[in-house]
């Protein structure tokens, strides 16, 4: 077998190519050789320097002399890539002195297959590597995120309180002054009544007990509080229109003239004028305005007829009514409060709400309402 | 042989090495990452100045993840200079640009290295972190071998660092 017939074989089942290397740094490849490293065409039969063919044998130049001069000496540079027209190929360059010969022999073995295989391991731990560093990374981040989450939280659970402590504080500071306001309105309201009975002495106490009255009469009709709240002022003050009717009217014993009477016929809708600029939440005015309208139209100043009359007004028409005849008056001594009850049974459905004159005469006889005493009485009037 | 250089890349795995060689030598970048095993030579010319004949760099890509084994030994055996890389965004890998100049310096003394901090293009709205400031302050302090930022992915100074390595390797031969 000649040394061609051993490199083709060697070549082929080993994959391993062999060249001689002359002192001077040259060799003349087999074809196996140049066909390996893809070489066949430029360097065919040619002396070439085996930087030429492969300079990756640069650097080495003081080892390949002293693999020149001592043999049973190696050279091995391996796992070279390269791109060949094939692929990318891997083999390890082999420079050899086998001891007792003058030979230089340079082996290019082929690992191709083998490194391929590694590529793909070594690929996938690095990008294990890389992925689980950033995972690291980003717990890291996450982890520093966390407390700077939990100190936010901190600071806005400190905010939070001293937020509601100022919130509790305003809403103390608000309801005192809510109090207070409403301590005024009374106060106001109240002494605007007590204006009136400085002039008529005998209206003294009557607007009150109209108003527990009233009061009393729409709790039973199961009027909302806020609606009793303002029948409660409405009826406080629905004689406030008399302070303009001269005071001798007022006091006078005896029957009225005519004239006279219109005159304090009036008084409603004085009562309106002095009250439909005050801001009440309530419609306070119009109340006052329409509690001597009666159900069936007979009343004053409109005429007005049971819808159109205000509930609110209907339930003072009855109270006043229940409370004028009860109590003592210039013109007369107290009719009793049976009679006022009596009277208010007979005018149902006629002046007065049927629904009104049923509440009023259920909290008397049913719930057991006592009309207070009236507080002035001016002895030697009547 | 006159005018050729072996340039040695070293640095962990993942810094950018065969971006920098492709950049440099073909002009283009890839974003995937497809890591080195073995070695690849690449070569390039340089032209250099005074009419001196072009230099002829035979730039070595070695897999990080050879690390300091005995086989990078044998790879580094003969080079002129090294390009030792790290990448800005890892921490870890400046601790192995000390090692690797460590080793470099053992079996190349007196041979130039340049540092490049590769992958600048990541860092957050361009602000250096601190330990890569620090680790640039203590290399240009014990080395006196410049620190080049560099980025691969946009091509900034890559060519900065080729030059810089040929020119101190061309002095060294003189």
């Amino acid at each position: 077998m000649t040394d061609t017939h051993i490199d083709k074989f060697i070549s082929s089942h080993f994959h391993i190519f062999r060249a001689g290397l002359s002192r001077d740094l040259t060799i003349t490849p087999s074809e196996e050789f140049l066909n390996y490293l893809d070489l066949t065409e430029e360097y065919a039969n040619k002396k070439i320097s085996i930087f030429d063919i492969l300079p990756e044998l640069f650097g080495y130049e003081g080892s390949i002399l002293e693999l020149l001069s001592d043999n049973d000496k190696t050279l091995r540079i391996p796992n070279i890539s390269r791109t060949a027209k094939r692929g990318d190929i891997y083999f390890n360059i082999i420079l050899a002195h086998p001891p007792h010969t003058k030979t230089i022999f340079l082996f290019v073995e082929d690992t191709t297959e083998r490194m391929i295989f590694e590529w793909e391991l070594q690929q996938s731990r690095n990008e294990i590597i890389l992925l689980n560093k950033g995972i690291s990374d980003r717990n890291i981040e996450l982890e520093k995120n966390n407390i700077e989450l939990e100190l936010l939280q901190n600071d806005l659970k400190f905010l939070n309180r001293q937020l509601e402590d100022k919130v509790g504080e305003r809403t103390l500071e608000l309801e005192q002054n809510l109090e207070k306001t409403q301590r005024v309105f009374e106060q106001t309201v109240q002494s605007l009544g007590k204006a009136l009975e400085k002039r008529d002495p005998y209206t003294a106490g009557h607007q009150e007990r109209v108003s527990d009255l009233s009061v009393a009469i729409a709790r039973k009709m199961n009027f909302d509080s806020d609606t009793v709240d303002g029948i409660k002022i409405a009826s406080r003050l629905h004689d406030i229109g008399k302070i303009y009717v001269p005071s001798e009217f007022l006091t006078r014993p005896g029957r009225l003239t005519e004239e006279e009477f219109n005159v304090i016929k009036m008084h409603p809708v004085i009562g309106f004028d002095i009250l439909k600029d005050i801001e009440f939440p309530w419609p306070v005015a119009a109340i006052v305005l329409q509690h001597h309208e009666r159900f069936d139209g007979s009343g004053y100043p409109f005429g007005l007829t049971a819808n159109e009359i205000m509930t609110e007004a209907q339930i003072l028409a009855v109270s006043d009514t229940v409370e004028t005849i009860a109590t003592d008056r210039p013109y007369r001594k107290t009719l009793g409060l049976q009679y006022a009850l009596e009277l208010i049974m007979k005018e149902r459905g006629k002046s007065l709400d049927p629904s009104v004159v049923d509440a009023c005469i259920d909290i008397f006889f049913k719930d057991g309402y006592q009309l207070s005493s009236p507080e002035l009485h001016i002895d030697g009037l009547i | 042989m006159e005018n050729k250089f072996k340039i040695i890349m070293l640095g962990d795995f993942s810094v950018g090495k065969t971006s920098l060689i492709r950049r440099y030598v073909e002009n283009a970048f890839d974003e995937a990452y497809l890591t080195t095993i073995g070695v690849r030579v690449s070569q390039k010319s340089v032209p250099l100045d005074n009419n001196r004949p072009d230099a002829n760099l035979l730039i070595w890509d070695i897999a990080g993840n050879d690390g300091l084994s005995t086989v990078i030994h044998q790879y580094i055996k003969g080079s002129s200079g090294a390009i030792i890389t790290g990448d800005v965004t890892r921490k870890e890998t400046l601790v192995y640009m000390n090692k690797y100049h460590a080793l470099f310096r053992d079996i190349c003394p007196g041979k130039p290295v340049v540092f490049a901090l590769n992958k600048t293009d990541l860092l957050n709205g361009g602000t250096t972190p601190e330990y890569v400031t620090r680790f640039q302050k203590e290399v240009q302090e014990t080395t006196g071998f410049h620190v080049i930022f560099s980025s691969a992915k946009t091509g900034d100074s890559v060519e900065q660092i080729f030059m810089e390595i040929a020119s101190l390797m061309t002095a060294a031969h003189d």
